[in-house]
């Protein structure tokens, strides 16, 4: 790297630390047989934030012939300064460029940043398709929740790891490792990861449309699998964590230590794409957890441990982890915090303690507005559940409460909608209705609506997403019926944005297209208001000859072929038709913990301990 | 106890701010378990001041700490486990204990000393940097200033102490390339000498372009030898 360059660029932008690495635990290794960039096709923020990456970087750098190292996306400012000064792409370990590594590795977390993508890549100086790429390119590889239907970035991917990395990309760095020793030429490095269960090569597959509707995805290369399976790390208690995870310069957003609790979510709500893709659940055991908060706070000088999970009020011994976790830390000043908590499980004396630290803000996420509609999403909790917990919570002192709501889930009525104003009421007259020395100083209560995406792999995939019109006419529905509530605030998010997503989640190969032309236009960073560019975004599924309403405001019928067709996440697509046609009932399908309801099939039962 | 310490900010961590450095020096001494003492109150947080902030940015040997601690530590006890918690770009080089009854270090601290590195691009003539050196010394040093009340035109003169021209590489035909200049400029808690500032109009006054690099050397403070 060209320093001087880069000093004055780095003396120019908003958070030059983004970009400067050297925190602490990061680690620097100058010789390796394999360098391996993870890059996160977001801010150094959001990036550093991602549990998933760090605990790849550990099991990536805990093998002493690989350097893993990390690359984010820049933001705007960077962007235009690297391309003025013609510098390309670096990592924050060794300042090397993007185009020197072996393996190039993305995380796909939303479908908001894949333009991102392409901004590192074309900063990397590294062709964009996949098919354009020469032998002394990097491999470039994708993974993560969004990967499982990749198809839309499948252009720019030569590999997709589908499922848990922690087993599969050590796999795939050897495979290539030993594939490159012999002298092996690109296609047949490719042919060779295609055998690893759990990668996908895109190239060996072509996608077929009929009438301007996909038909299916062919082989064009007959070795490849007909089907790709996800992979599970089956004993999650025994795999391995973050390690010493790097704690960084400046503030990310989840600035703490985090102990992944358990994979997987029993509870089956019918939206939840996380709820289905990461069964089994697989807990660690509460030793382990003590063990592993102990160590991190301790390496990091963290103050604060979150126990992460999708649902951490679910884990299994909760009430006895908690008072045990703040035991072990007690005098130290150490913070607990429990993200994802569910209304209907926790118990008021593990709030009061948590409280005895630090009183942050409490979230319920209810979903939907009426009892009716929750049966359909399968979010078993009531009205009762919520009242009882956010009263509480009050009583122990909390004022600021979040409650999460979506807005466009199928089958919504406006009664529905308004059903969401009438539960933000009765939390507020719970608050005020307490005397006035029992509790807090003002109810801060947030109301956040977003809106309905629906997502591949759960039962809602065949489902139409409202318009953009509709869901703007819903929005101002509710509006109107918080106003007058005491202490609420209300949060949404723009139309436009969700259509896209939709259109992303559930999109097949000729979005390729829209990405690049949307690049071409300036597009980037779309998940953030100040950068999303929706007449940029119309012009460019013009030019791309495609319509998202296509794909996001469609139903599907139940035996169309689906672009994620040949992607098998273990749940069956029978159970997902089964769970869709319970959801258009309006009947709950009970919690896998209370007993198994099949949705593995009998090829994969045995992955789960509850089946 | 109250233990304050003298750490330099080099190069690798230049770019971070001074919020940053000051959670990375909490993570830090939490590491190195070190007693912290907390404030009281809603929402406890360590006893741990700075001297003055450094601009994102300048590189520093004279940042100094002032932090409070429950039980006594050596003083070069605490140089040495703190020094073995924190990354490449800051090291503390010396600590002393001084009177928990002292005033906290913002407030006794009068002046800094600075080396600033120009690179001119392109190089300036010789005379005309002293030139401007002389005219700056001279005054007013009239600056355009973010105030409270917006951008305001202001005379930065008044904070200058002194200013000379140190070290300067020459090119084949006798122009400065890079120059490094010594700067006293006042510090207090008010405010102080802003070193870009006053570098941006000496390149005006010569008519010179470049890149500046600043490094503080020095902070004198009132009652406090160090």
């Amino acid at each position: 790297m060209n320093s001087t360059a880069l000093d004055e660029i780095l003396s120019a932008v908003e958070k030059p630390a983004r970009y400067t690495g050297g925190e602490w635990n990061s680690i620097v290794k100058e010789d390796a047989d394999v360098r391996v960039a993870l890059c996160f096709p977001d801010v150094y923020e959001i990036g550093m934030s991602h549990l998933g990456s760090r605990i790849l970087y550990h099991v990536l750098n805990a093998r002493p012939d690989i350097a893993c190292e990390r690359v984010y996306a820049p933001w705007t400012d960077m962007e235009a300064a690297l391309r003025a000064r013609a510098l390309p792409l670096f990592s924050l370990e060794t300042r090397r460029p993007l185009r020197a590594f072996d393996i190039v590795g993305f995380s796909l977390l939303y479908e908001m940043c894949y333009t991102n993508i392409l901004t590192m890549l074309e900063l990397a100086g590294i062709p964009v398709n996949a098919a354009d790429r020469g032998e002394d390119m990097p491999l470039i590889l994708c993974g993560g929740p969004s990967a499982c239907n990749a198809e839309p970035v499948a252009d720019f991917m030569d590999a997709v790891m589908l499922g848990d990395g922690e087993e599969l990309f050590p796999e795939v760095v050897d495979a290539w490792r030993e594939a490159r020793a012999a002298g092996k030429t690109k296609r047949e490095i490719l042919l060779r990861l295609s055998r690893i269960p759990g990668v996908y090569v895109p190239s060996f597959y072509e996608a077929r449309y009929e009438n301007g509707a996909f038909a299916a995805l062919e082989k064009r290369e007959p070795s490849a699998p007909d089907t790709i399976v996800r992979r599970v790390v089956k004993d999650l208690d025994k795999a391995p964590y973050i390690g010493s995870p790097v704690v960084p310069n400046l503030s990310i957003v989840h600035d703490r230590a985090a102990v992944e609790l358990f994979r997987g979510c029993t509870r089956g709500c019918r939206f939840c794409q996380a709820g289905y893709i990461y069964r089994p659940l697989r807990e660690r055991k509460k030793d382990t957890v003590l063990r592993l908060a102990r160590e991190l706070v301790d390496c990091t000088g963290y103050d604060e441990v979150s126990l992460f999970s999708l649902s951490s009020s679910d884990y299994s011994r909760i009430h006895e982890l908690v008072p045990e976790l703040l035991d072990s830390f007690e005098g130290e000043r150490v913070s607990v915090s429990l993200p994802s908590l569910r209304i209907d499980t926790f118990i008021k004396e593990d709030l009061e303690r948590m409280q005895e630290v630090r009183k942050a803000g409490l979230t319920f996420a209810p979903e939907a507005g009426t009892q009716r509609l929750r049966d359909v999403i399968n979010k078993n909790v009531t009205e009762r559940d919520l009242l009882r917990a956010v009263g509480d919570a009050f009583d122990a002192g909390w004022t600021s409460v979040k409650l999460y709501f979506m807005i466009g889930l199928p089958t919504e009525t406006d009664e529905d909608v308004l059903g969401i104003a009438d539960l933000a009421r009765k939390v507020s007259a719970l608050f005020h209705q307490l005397p006035k020395e029992k509790r807090g100083k003002g109810l801060r209560l947030t109301v956040s609506a977003s809106s309905f995406v629906p997502k591949p792999f759960t039962p809602f995939q065949w489902a139409a997403q409202d318009t953009a019109d509709e869901i703007r006419r819903k929005q101002s529905l509710l509006k109107n019926a918080l106003k007058g509530v005491r202490g609420v605030e209300f949060n949404y998010h723009a139309s436009s944005v969700s259509m896209l997503e939709a259109a992303f989640s559930r999109g097949d190969r000729r979005l390729g297209k829209a990405l690049r032309e949307a690049h071409a236009r300036g597009c980037r960073f779309d998940s953030w208001d100040e950068h999303f560019k929706p007449e940029a975004w119309k012009e460019a599924f013009a030019a791309a000859g495609l319509d998202p309403a296509y794909y996001a405001n469609r139903e599907r019928a139940l035996d169309e072929p689906l672009p994620w067709g040949h992607m098998d996440m273990l749940v069956t697509q029978e159970y997902l038709k089964r769970e869709y046609e319970r959801a258009l009932e309006a009947v709950s399908t009970k919690d896998c913990r209370s007993g198994c309801n099949g949705c593995f099939g009998e090829e994969y039962a045995d992955y789960c301990k509850l089946s | 106890m109250r233990i304050i310490a003298n750490f330099h900010k080099g190069e690798e961590l230049r770019f971070i701010s001074h919020l940053d450095v000051m959670r990375l020096l909490q993570r830090a001494m939490r590491r190195a378990r070190l007693p912290l003492a907390f404030s009281q109150g809603f929402n406890p947080h360590p006893i741990l001041a700075f001297a003055s902030a450094l601009a994102v940015g300048h590189t520093s040997d004279a940042e100094w700490m002032d932090v409070q601690l429950t039980e006594a530590v050596d003083p070069d006890e605490f140089v040495s486990r703190l020094n073995a918690q924190i990354p490449e770009g800051l090291r503390v080089r010396r600590a002393l204990e001084i009177d928990e009854k002292l005033p906290t270090l913002t407030a006794l601290l009068q002046r800094a000393e600075y080396e600033a590195t120009v690179l001119f691009a392109p190089p300036v003539g010789r005379a005309a940097l002293e030139e401007g050196i002389k005219t700056l010394a001279g005054g007013p040093i009239v600056v355009l200033k973010h105030t409270k009340s917006g951008m305001k035109n202001v005379d930065i003169r008044p904070q200058l102490l002194s200013l000379s021209l140190g070290e300067a590489d020459e090119d084949a035909s006798g122009d400065v390339a890079r120059a490094v200049l010594c700067i006293t400029g006042k510090l207090s808690a008010d405010g102080g000498l802003q070193t870009e500032l006053l570098l941006r109009a000496l390149l005006s006054a010569c008519g010179a372009q470049g890149s500046i690099r600043v490094h503080r050397k020095f902070l004198y403070f009132d009652r406090i030898e160090v």
